[in-house]
């Protein structure tokens, strides 16, 4: 009798806490889901090391692009004359700490990336050749170390790696080998 | 082409790794005072080369941000885009929410997912960052040759303020450093825990001290 009652309070038990399993799964998969990156994933907040300086700055690049904003102009047209950034583009742009000569710079790489990358990620045939979009980051960064002044180089490349703790890196399968 | 380089250039064919494939992801938060910003970007770089199934394989990203109040007010944002997998993607959008006095408690999460026709799913994420806007009063030293000032706290309620120990203020009006500047700063950091870290956000001149958000 005993083990017969027992039995049965087991089976509730059971039914009871598989209740509460499933409460529990449906209440905490979307907490499991934010804090989980697929496997090999490289978050710049732990391993800042892990994102490449030149990935860092293609990412810095893509968040300064205006899209809202019509191109940035020369004030008064003249070429020679730095490029006046955008509100959304001053408020980014901010902490770094650039002069204005130093900034204009940086828009005027910005703007030549931008339509480097427009061509390269708007290819749509599969046999052409696919551009890097690293080589065309870091001809940006020489560029711009070249032409900017030191510190303001400097204070740019110290703020794009303090920005790696907001990045993240993703792999894809590999498929160049015909299976994954 | 002499036969001990034709099986060097073989061998380095064979053995030379495929450059490795990623999608990066990046959130930016910036704040003017009134309104809190987040950016969100997404970029795949191709394989160099792209062979076997990547040749004929097809994508499809899609990403956006959510800005979440204290209160429960929200603003997103969001793009996709799709073609073969030799190509390069770049996707950015930002979404903007008014501050109306909320302070402490924003999460802006980032959302990102991609199919591949040959494999599925490879890659769906939620990051979230927790965010506050930390305002910060900062008295700056009067450095006249210099635009990027020290300062000191100065403020009426708390002696510990959340950014107090990095408010470096960056003139970028063309001034140089001068007294009494206050500054918000947006401070940040990930899945409520560890240290913030304070960005300069707004600034202009009062005189004397103000609100800190403390700590």
């Amino acid at each position: 009798m005993i083990k017969e009652t027992s039995h049965i309070m087991d089976a509730e038990d059971l039914r009871s806490i598989r209740a509460l399993l499933l409460v529990l799964s449906l209440s905490l998969s979307p907490l499991l889901a934010q804090n989980t990156l697929p496997p090999g994933s490289i978050d710049g907040a732990v391993n800042p090391e892990g994102i490449p300086d030149v990935a860092a700055f293609r990412l810095f690049l893509g968040a300064l692009v205006d899209q809202s904003a019509a191109p940035a102009v020369s004030p008064e047209g003249g070429s020679s004359l730095p490029l006046q950034p955008s509100a959304s583009q001053r408020r980014k742009l901010l902490p770094v700490g650039l002069n204005s000569t130093d900034t204009g710079l940086l828009l005027q790489a910005l703007q030549a990336w931008h339509g480097d990358m427009s061509a390269a990620s708007s290819a749509t045939d599969a046999s052409a050749p696919a551009i890097d979009l690293d080589s065309i980051a870091q001809r940006a960064l020489n560029g711009l170390k070249q032409r900017m002044s030191a510190a303001g180089f400097a204070q740019l490349l110290a703020h794009i790696r303090a920005e790696k703790k907001h990045m993240t890196r993703i792999p894809v399968p590999d498929m160049s080998g015909g299976r994954h | 082409m002499a036969w001990p380089l034709r099986w060097l250039v073989v061998a380095l064919t064979v053995v030379a790794p495929a450059l490795p494939q990623s999608i990066y992801l990046y959130r930016n938060s910036t704040s003017d005072g009134t309104y809190l910003y987040s950016t969100a970007v997404l970029q795949y770089g191709a394989p160099l080369p792209c062979m076997g199934m990547c040749s004929a394989a097809y994508h499809n990203y899609a990403q956006g941000v959510t800005i979440t109040s204290p209160t429960g007010r929200t603003a997103s944002c969001s793009g996709s885009t799709g073609g073969p997998a030799a190509s390069n993607a770049n996707l950015q959008c930002e979404a903007s929410i008014p501050i109306n006095d909320e302070f402490d408690g924003y999460t802006s999460t980032q959302n990102a997912n991609a199919t591949c026709s040959q494999v599925g799913t490879i890659m769906t994420v939620l990051i979230p960052l927790q965010l506050s806007l930390a305002f910060t009063t900062v008295e700056t030293v009067n450095e006249p040759m210099r635009s990027v000032c020290q300062s000191n706290a100065a403020c009426t309620n708390t002696l510990t303020p959340r950014c107090g120990a990095q408010t470096t203020v960056i003139e970028t009006d063309g001034g140089n450093c001068h007294p009494f500047h206050y500054c918000g700063f947006i401070a940040a950091r990930y899945g409520g825990a560890g240290p913030w870290t304070c960005t300069q956000a707004l600034c202009s001149s009062i005189a004397g001290p103000g609100y800190c958000t403390p700590q």
